[in-house]
């Protein structure tokens, strides 16, 4: 959308007072009157969680028209109300065009690297859907308000956008919440377990190929960096492009730590606290905040990740017996888990009793041959509990009007 | 071509140990003239059976009886009850990748080279099918070469890949191994998504009477790699006196496959009750063969107890 020029307005004559009219409510970037009550009305509209027409609409504009758009909402007397039903439409918008590669939307300005088993398999551009709304409520006055419908949005946004490891959106999306809401604790679990993604085999797998790539394609006195840009310089002053095993466990160390500063009964943030522990060789410290987390008070997703750790704890002192215990607690919450019944064949082998190990081992194919639920574990670094659509259907009902 | 990993011997030969759980079949006596024998098992429960590669020029050495043997435990000598070669019915583990980068042409060429592998086996060999993702699939052994087949062109959901997991239930099931126990692996991959750690699985292979041979068409890891497992695999192989032969894509599995399930063969399968040494921790394994300058391969020794 192109600005009309101020100029325009030195001309005489109605033209020139229609011209500054115009000016006026097409606003500094020119937002045409059908634009923006198409806008207000799509709010009005819109049925949470639907892909109607308000959404479908809203949904194939353009960058440009929501730029200007926004420019207006912040001029509103009732600014707060459009931005919470803004906040619903067009996480709606982003989420129902959600598809496995990417948004079935236009392009937005992040790029996603879609990668599987640690190798890259495409790239797909993300939306501006999302930063439309981050610039949406950074430009509401600070204040509670701001704060209530921050929280209700990053919470439930941030857990959305980590169930699809959109990493880039999302580390966006948490550097924008940062600064409104300094230490949230929901966020701070958010965070650090994008760290242990990052400290995760797969990611690492990801980040070996791409340092090979950036070492072999690098000529004397050129070097890449993490961005694909070419710079000359000495290799060695380069910063690390992509975050070791270590370094990232270690900050997702003191992100969980600051969350159950801020929260003691996030159970979820200390069992992944004690997680990280177990992955860094503490295991005295692991098992001091595992045994902080009453495992009955537990809904049943955190109650079989507690168990499988302390399962590995116990496997780790060599307490058999133990792990046995843990492992049998796991599959009896998630029956259709794969994971505790090989874990309970390697136990039995571990204690010399080879046809439990073989038992166990079938129980396990048994149980993996299924299909479908997946097994909680493959997909820890993506779900909380409670889970993103639990969240995102609390912000709609926050956001009703 | 798969190219054979230098600080390996030449001959695909491995060294088997372990310790036998449950009965065994009834024993034939040995020829007297040293020529081939048949299988013969002693009903114990505490058999460690030892496989051994000897040769001599790069040719296997044949016609050796127990007595060409010399089999020290933990530094012991310990006398020999068994001795087969390549008559001996071999029970052959297949654990096969087939994660999110093998798919298409890829997986239908590991597919093929499996099969071809199973139209290898003899009427009493038998065969068993591992196939992972970060799921881990493992079947039962049968002599029915066909079902396995069958088994192999069902699709596993799933794409990262967990081989140290896939490796723990190949091994699992090659403890029900009857005698020569062969396990082949193929990954073309990192481990992305195990639960079990290598130092656990890696325990599970000192513990069973098992040989493991891997093709992997996985990139070596650098000098300071990301530490994802990457000595696994070598270290699998070494402890279980295995070979590890790398290919360049799927198309060359097949023939590495069958390069080392002939070389499998080409073994003396050895058997004695251990005396004189404590019967459970680490068992330091040597092998011998008397008078004789040969090429003598076993593996280094074997776990006993809990």
């Amino acid at each position: 959308m192109r600005r009309t020029p101020r100029a325009g307005l030195a001309c005489l004559s109605a033209a020139a007072l229609l011209s500054g009219v115009l000016v006026d409510v097409r606003g500094r970037q020119g937002t045409p009157p059908e634009t923006w009550q198409a806008w207000r009305d799509a709010l009005e509209t819109h049925t949470a969680g639907a892909l109607d027409e308000p959404a479908r609409l809203v949904a194939a504009w353009s960058i440009e028209a929501l730029d200007a758009v926004r420019d207006r909402v912040r001029r509103q007397p009732d600014a707060s109300r459009l931005v919470r039903r803004a906040v619903v439409l067009h996480t709606d918008i982003a989420l129902l065009h959600r598809r496995a590669d990417g948004y079935d939307l236009p392009s937005g300005p992040t790029t996603m690297t879609l990668v599987s088993d640690g190798s890259k398999v495409a790239e797909a551009s993300g939306t501006f859907h999302w930063s439309f709304l981050r610039q949406l409520i950074e430009d509401l006055p600070d204040s509670q308000d701001r704060e209530t419908v921050a929280r209700l949005f990053y919470r439930a946004t941030a857990a959305l956008l980590q169930s699809w490891n959109e990493d880039p959106e999302l580390s966006a999306h948490l550097a924008a919440a940062r600064r409104l809401l300094r230490d949230d604790p929901v966020l701070l679990l958010i965070e650090g377990t994008q760290q242990q993604m990052y400290a995760g085999a797969r990611a690492q797998r990801y980040y070996e190929i791409r340092r090979r790539q950036q070492e072999a394609w690098r000529p004397s006195g050129v070097v890449s960096s993490a961005d694909g840009r070419i710079t000359r310089g000495d290799a060695a002053t380069l910063p690390p492009a992509f975050p070791s095993a270590a370094s990232a466990r270690s900050r997702a160390e003191a992100l969980f730590r600051q969350a159950v500063r801020q929260m003691p009964s996030l159970a979820e943030a200390r069992l992944r606290l004690a997680h990280v522990l177990l992955d860094r060789g503490r295991t005295a410290e692991a098992a001091g905040e595992l045994a902080r987390v009453v495992p009955g008070s537990l809904p049943p997703v955190l109650g079989y990740y507690a168990a499988l750790l302390d399962g590995r704890l116990a496997r780790t002192t060599g307490d058999l017996a133990r792990a046995e215990a843990a492992f049998l607690d796991a599959a009896r919450l998630v029956p259709a888990a794969p994971t505790p019944w090989l874990a309970l064949s390697e136990v039995a082998m571990a204690g010399g009793r080879r046809d439990l190990a073989v038992e166990r081992l079938s129980d396990a194919s048994r149980v993996a041959a299924i299909g479908e639920p997946t097994d909680p574990w493959w997909a820890l670094e993506r779900i909380h509990v409670p889970s993103a659509d639990t969240l995102v259907d609390q912000m709609r009902h926050a956001f009703a009007p | 071509m798969p190219s054979r990993r230098s600080g390996h011997a030449r001959v695909a030969l491995v060294a088997l140990a372990g310790v036998l759980a449950g009965p065994q079949q009834p024993a034939a006596a040995p020829a007297a003239d040293g020529s081939r024998q048949q299988a013969v098992f002693t009903a114990s429960v505490d058999t460690v059976r030892v496989d051994v590669s000897v040769r001599q020029n790069g040719q296997a050495v044949v016609g050796l009886t127990a007595d060409d043997f010399e089999v020290l435990d933990n530094g012991v000598p310990q006398r020999l009850e068994l001795v087969g070669f390549e008559e001996v019915p071999a029970d052959v583990v297949i654990a096969l990748d087939m994660s999110g980068s093998v798919h298409g042409e890829r997986l239908a060429a590991l597919r093929s080279a499996a099969q071809r592998l199973l139209a290898l086996l003899r009427p009493r060999d038998r065969s068993a099918l591992v196939r992972f993702t970060e799921r881990v699939l493992a079947g039962p052994f049968t002599g029915d070469a066909a079902r396995t087949a069958t088994d192999l062109a069902d699709q596993v959901t799933g794409r990262d890949t967990a081989v140290v997991d896939a490796v723990h239930a190949a091994l699992v099931l090659s403890a029900t191994a009857r005698s020569r126990s062969v396990v082949l692996v193929f990954s073309d991959g990192a481990d992305t998504a195990s639960f079990l750690s290598p130092d656990q699985v890696l325990d599970t292979a000192r513990r069973v009477s098992t040989t493991v041979h891997v093709v992997s068409a996985a990139a070596r890891p650098t000098t300071g790699g990301s530490g994802l497992h990457d000595t696994f695999l070598d270290d699998l192989v070494r402890l279980s006196g295995g070979r590890r032969l790398d290919v360049s894509s799927p198309d060359h599995v097949a023939e590495a496959f069958a390069a080392l399930l002939a070389a499998a063969r080409e073994r003396y399968l050895l058997s004695y009750v251990p005396r004189g040494v404590p019967p459970r921790g680490w068992h330091t394994l040597t092998v011998r063969v008397r008078g004789r300058r040969a090429d003598v391969q076993a593996r280094p020794g074997y776990l006993a107890g809990s």
